[in-house]
């Protein structure tokens, strides 16, 4: 037995296990050639990669330390050695050449045990067709790499949006005060507008959370939902409402008391001291804790300050 | 609203300290300084409503320092003013990352009447 383990007989075995168990980018793969081949052509390509966070050999697992450029676009040689023709196999991120799912197939080899992206299967976005390369770019030294700043990136795309942002009455989001990931999870999540909070009313109280109580007398449709009155994105409305005041509270109060009859500019305006039920911040004018209030007694039960 | 804000932009760059290319990248900054003269014809709360433009100089500082393990980012704009803000940011590649943020939001309804509430 002894006889048969010789160095000369060992030696091919150490180079058959070198070779099936040693990491990729300790050996290498087939046809592939290196980024400074790629660069010999590609020489503005190379360097907006290099200055991108894919280029950064510091971070593990990084393209850079893989294999640079065909990482993602796959083996150049045949490339190399058919001096630059195409359809040798080279992954190119274009909507003609690539699906959407073939695209982000390609960024999930890496970034799928991403904690963001754990729902992205579930995302609106991946069953509309929209793949990684449509808002992020791999050559660039940007912010995450995104192709333009929050929220025009957004908008290129959400043109309603776009339009209620820029209403009169808005939350901070034109200003650069609130983004849209602020309150989106683009990347995917529970429910069809993939909002970072368990429900609406959640997430809204993370900023207002004085809107939360718990009251001694509560608003049911402040609890219910926050939408039931107010735009999110932008109004023409103070306070962001979904209608003026008072038509928002008589959508719901159109009982025969008080406030009965609609409100004409016959009953508001005639005479020398109007009333205050048509203009100004009209309901808001006496019922003004109108999220809930812990007032004592018809004061809190009516929600007059 | 009619608003005209005249700006006088003068951007002090700090260039690169370090090659183009990240892996050689150890420090870069930026710090820009932008004299304005604010004329609003219109309402001056809803003009500043969310932000603080006014006569004077809006500031930025940016800082990037990128080492063989770790990384570093600053921020900081409209020092000083009521919507200014201070963004630190950092990590380990491929380890941990934190970021530490200080952003004041005003929200003007009025200048020049008192409100009920």
């Amino acid at each position: 037995m002894r006889k048969y383990l010789t160095p000369f007989s060992i030696f091919p075995i150490l180079i058959f296990l070198w070779a099936v168990f040693l990491p990729a980018e300790v050996r290498g793969s087939e046809g592939v050639v290196g980024g400074e081949i790629c660069k010999a052509c590609h020489e503005d390509h190379y360097n907006s990669y290099s200055k991108s966070i894919h280029g950064n050999k510091h971070i593990p697992g990084s393209p850079a330390r893989q294999e640079d450029c065909e990482s993602c676009h796959g083996p150049g040689a045949a490339h190399v050695e058919k001096s630059g023709a195409g359809g040798v196999g080279i992954f190119i991120f274009s909507k003609r050449l690539a699906d959407a799912r073939a695209k982000s197939a390609k960024c999930l080899v890496c970034h799928s045990e991403q904690k963001d992206l754990s729902f992205w299967d579930l995302s609106r976005h991946k069953i509309e067709g929209v793949s990684c390369d449509n808002c992020h770019t791999v050559h660039s030294g940007t912010q995450k790499n995104l192709k333009a700043p929050q929220p025009d990136l957004c908008n290129f795309c959400h043109k309603t949006i776009r339009a209620q942002q820029n209403r009169t009455s808005h939350h901070p989001i034109r200003e650069g005060k609130i983004k849209c990931t602020d309150c989106h999870e683009h990347h995917g999540g529970f429910g069809s507008t993939h909002l970072k909070g368990d429900s609406v009313n959640e997430l809204c109280y993370q900023c207002h959370a004085e809107k939360r109580g718990p009251f001694m007398w509560p608003h049911p449709p402040v609890d219910e939902n926050c939408l039931n009155c107010h735009v999110p994105h932008g109004s023409n409305h103070n306070k962001l409402l979904n209608s003026r005041m008072p038509q928002v509270c008589r959508n719901c109060h159109d009982d025969r008391s008080h406030p009965s009859s609609p409100y004409t500019s016959f009953e508001t305006f005639k005479g020398g001291t109007p009333s205050n039920k048509m203009f100004a911040r009209s309901c808001l004018n006496c019922h003004g804790d109108i999220h809930g209030s812990n007032g004592p007694s018809t004061r809190g039960s009516r929600f007059v300050r | 609203m009619q608003s005209r804000v005249f700006l006088l932009a003068m951007f002090l760059s700090l260039a690169p300290c370090g090659n183009a290319f990240a892996q050689e990248r150890t420090l870069a900054g930026e710090v820009s300084l932008t004299p304005a003269q604010v004329d609003i014809k219109g309402n001056r709360a809803k003009f500043n409503e969310y932000r603080d433009v006014r006569d004077g100089v809006h500031s930025h500082i940016g800082l990037h320092h990128d080492a063989e393990k770790t990384y570093l980012d600053f921020r900081a704009d409209d020092i000083g003013h009521r919507d200014q803000r201070y963004e630190l940011g950092g990590g380990g590649w491929g380890s941990y990352s934190y970021s530490l943020g200080y952003d004041e939001i005003p929200h003007n309804f009025t200048l020049s009447t008192t409100l009920h509430r």
